[in-house]
């Protein structure tokens, strides 16, 4: 039973930034924006998390700092991409490699270190630490993960019952509709790309100050390309994003699980490729034509276009 | 691209170096360490220092060769970001060749069949996310990313597991080392081979690019896919044969670096060369002579990323950083200037247009009807500005 717990631990724990970053990122999609750089900014946001936890004694600090650092980091993305019209995929991969060499630079300057920096505060856990048996699995988990349903539901309210949702999906969908309609266009895709750093900066903080107490270089390891996935793989709609994020989250916990248990006599590093190869066959089956695929913005990828 | 496209190009590219490295020095300024001692350290550890000019050649080597088959990629509309694991690859395959042919074939031939397959082993692992995009419509830059990430594994696997070293000690995995007899280039990382090899590649891609139908169909299908759909332009085999192209480039840098200056793989073996590579093919204006140029600036970078740590304290991926603005900045609008577009997909709702438009087929490119799609929106801003 106790390996079901675990499992059930790994999914949840794989799961929160995943779908943080994810629901956030959403909006930048609906809004006709890929974001790419969601890997760097979710890096950004751990760092930021760590170093705002260490220098005023709370999580929460490091999380309000993490968001303000990743809604400028994302802020100037849109100025890059919406007004100085750059490519978003190159711009966003070039996002990424700000945040891997950036906190990896600030890791010397601040910490002078090269290793891991340990959080001394972290995120409290809703379930008191002294409850026994499964409910000892929820104690260690960090609040956020208890704030992810609520986050989805807020997601889905704004995106999809409010009327900037609506704008949103106007702006993504079909920009010179919205712009006729009187919707700034712009202003729009700012508000949408700085949700999503938001939200990015949250699943970064679960990461080093939720979950694994500390940072280290490059620690995201791809997890930012995995929840970009989830959007394309949720069809840009809420409830489809949380699917794919738990799809995800439950392939990352297969691989956490591999790594204890000798599953068919594979070699460990196969089986940590999972979510990798889940992330594939995801959007693959995205390809796919569902009954009710939502409102997802098809035209979105021509604001892109030059 | 005629001649002033690509002047204007490259004086963007310059605009977008120039402001990188005034942030960049900003932000080592604000660090602590002084702007002007971090260039010049940068500057000795990549041209004037001790064997530094050898390094910056040594470095833009593979760089050279993965930029020139990124070009062909991008020029062609298709975004192949997995140049890392093309590269781990090719660098795998080698060095299992190297370590099981036998040394009675000699070996030069050794070496040789060992980087033709790496070259080709590159040019797999490229095209099956290339398969994925153009068949079943799997994004290619996640396809490839995720490639990368499985290829990290891979490393892992051939470090730690079969090829393993038996004798090597310490902390990391290592595998064995390739005989001396078959390494294609001395430590130094630099031979005549290996300088004739990058440049006979170059050739043969501004051959292909400029002088055949391949090479004019790959500029068709990068500018307007529809189009070129229309003209009789095969996209899909046009799309796998520039898969094909990168990942065969890619891979035989990772062979190159493996039978050369490295002669072994770590586990965690982590050159960071697939954004630098992109950025080269970028910086370099999608043109073989300026990726080669380019490839020589960023080697540069990379040789003295090397000697940063040694000589003030500058940890070496703090260059990452600069090549992540330098990434987000190049293809910013900053006066001049356009670049070849991308092949979107998604969506039907334009290609039926197209199909109702004309005689023209729609582009059959994904499963279950999802289709290429026609780009002929303009950004909102010019809407607002036309307003």
């Amino acid at each position: 039973m106790n390996e079901i717990y675990t499992f059930i631990n790994s999914v949840l724990l794989g799961t929160t930034p995943i779908m943080w970053a994810a629901l956030g990122c959403l909006f930048a999609h609906r809004a006709g924006i890929y974001q790419l750089g969601l890997e760097g900014l979710m890096l950004i946001g751990a760092f930021a998390s760590i170093g705002g936890a260490l220098a005023f004694g709370s999580a929460w600090a490091g999380i309000a700092l993490a968001i303000a650092v990743c809604v400028l980091m994302s802020a100037l993305f849109w100025l890059v991409v919406v007004i100085l019209k750059a490519n978003a995929i190159i711009a966003g991969l070039g996002l990424v490699g700000v945040g891997v060499g950036g906190t990896s630079f600030l890791q010397n300057v601040i910490f002078h270190t090269s290793g891991a920096v340990v959080a001394k505060a972290t995120v409290p856990s809703p379930v008191p630490g002294t409850a026994t048996g499964p409910a000892a699995i929820l104690a260690s988990l960090s609040l956020l993960v208890y704030l992810m349903p609520i986050a989805a539901i807020v997601v889905w309210l704004i995106a999809r019952r409010s009327t900037f949702g609506l704008r949103v999906a106007a702006t993504g969908q079909y920009p010179f509709a919205a712009n006729a309609a009187g919707v700034k266009v712009q202003v729009v895709q700012l508000l949408a790309l700085c949700i999503a750093g938001a939200m990015a900066a949250i699943g970064g903080s679960e990461l080093s100050v939720g979950s694994l107490h500390a940072f280290s270089y490059d620690m995201t390891a791809g997890v930012g390309y995995v929840a970009f996935t989830a959007v394309l793989f949720g069809k840009e709609a809420p409830w489809g994003v949380v699917v794919a994020s738990l799809v995800f989250g439950v392939a990352t916990a297969l691989g956490i699980f591999g790594e204890i248990h000798a599953v068919f006599g594979l070699p460990l590093e196969f089986l940590q490729m999972t979510p990798y190869v889940v992330t594939i066959l995801a959007l693959w089956f995205a390809g796919w034509r569902w009954p009710h695929a939502g409102n997802a913005s098809a035209g979105a990828f021509a604001e892109l276009q030059e | 691209m005629n001649w002033h496209h690509g002047v204007s190009s490259a004086g963007r590219v310059l605009v977008a170096l120039v402001i990188a490295l005034v942030l960049v020095s900003i932000a080592f300024q604000t660090g602590g360490y002084s702007a002007t001692g971090t260039w010049s350290a940068v500057l000795t550890g990549a041209v004037t220092g001790p064997g530094s000019l050898e390094a910056t050649l040594r470095y833009a080597l593979p760089l050279a060769f993965i930029a020139i088959g990124v070009t062909v990629s991008f020029r062609g509309g298709f975004f192949n970001a997995g140049a890392q694991g093309q590269f781990y690859a090719g660098g795998i395959v080698s060095l299992y060749l190297a370590l099981v042919l036998p040394a009675s074939m000699g070996g030069t031939l050794v070496a040789f069949v060992a980087l033709i397959a790496g070259a080709f082993a590159g040019a797999l692992w490229s095209i099956i996310p290339g398969i994925l995009r153009i068949f079943f419509n799997v994004d290619e830059v996640i396809g490839t990313l995720m490639f990368s990430f499985i290829a990290i594994y891979l490393v892992t696997y051939v470090s730690t597991g079969p090829l393993k070293s038996p004798t090597a000690g310490g902390q990391v995995a290592v595998t064995r080392s390739v005989p001396a007899a078959v390494r294609v280039t001395p430590s130094s990382g630099l031979s005549v081979e290996m300088v004739v090899a990058v440049l006979l590649v170059g050739i043969v891609v501004w051959w292909l690019l400029h002088r055949t139908r391949f090479g004019f169909e790959i500029g068709l299908v990068g500018r307007n896919p529809i189009m070129a759909e229309v003209q009789g332009v095969e996209i899909r085999r046009i799309g796998l044969a520039t898969f094909a192209v990168t990942g065969f480039t890619a891979g035989l840098a990772g062979a190159v670096e493996v039978l050369g200056p490295v002669g072994n793989i770590l586990s965690g073996y982590d050159p960071n060369i697939g954004l630098t590579a992109i950025l080269v093919a970028l910086v370099g204006v999608l043109a073989v002579s300026g990726a080669l140029v380019a490839a020589v600036l960023f080697g540069g970078l990379t040789a003295a990323s090397l000697y940063l740590p040694l000589a003030i304290g500058l940890p070496s991926t703090s260059l990452v950083f600069m090549t992540g603005l330098i990434s987000m900045l190049v293809t910013a609008r900053l006066g001049w200037g356009k670049w070849p577009q991308r092949v979107w997909h998604g969506g039907d709702r334009r290609s039926k247009a197209l199909h109702d438009w004309g005689e023209s087929k729609p582009l059959q490119t994904g499963n279950a009807g999802t289709k290429l799609e026609p780009i002929t929106l303009d950004r909102p801003g010019s809407v607002g500005s036309r307003a």
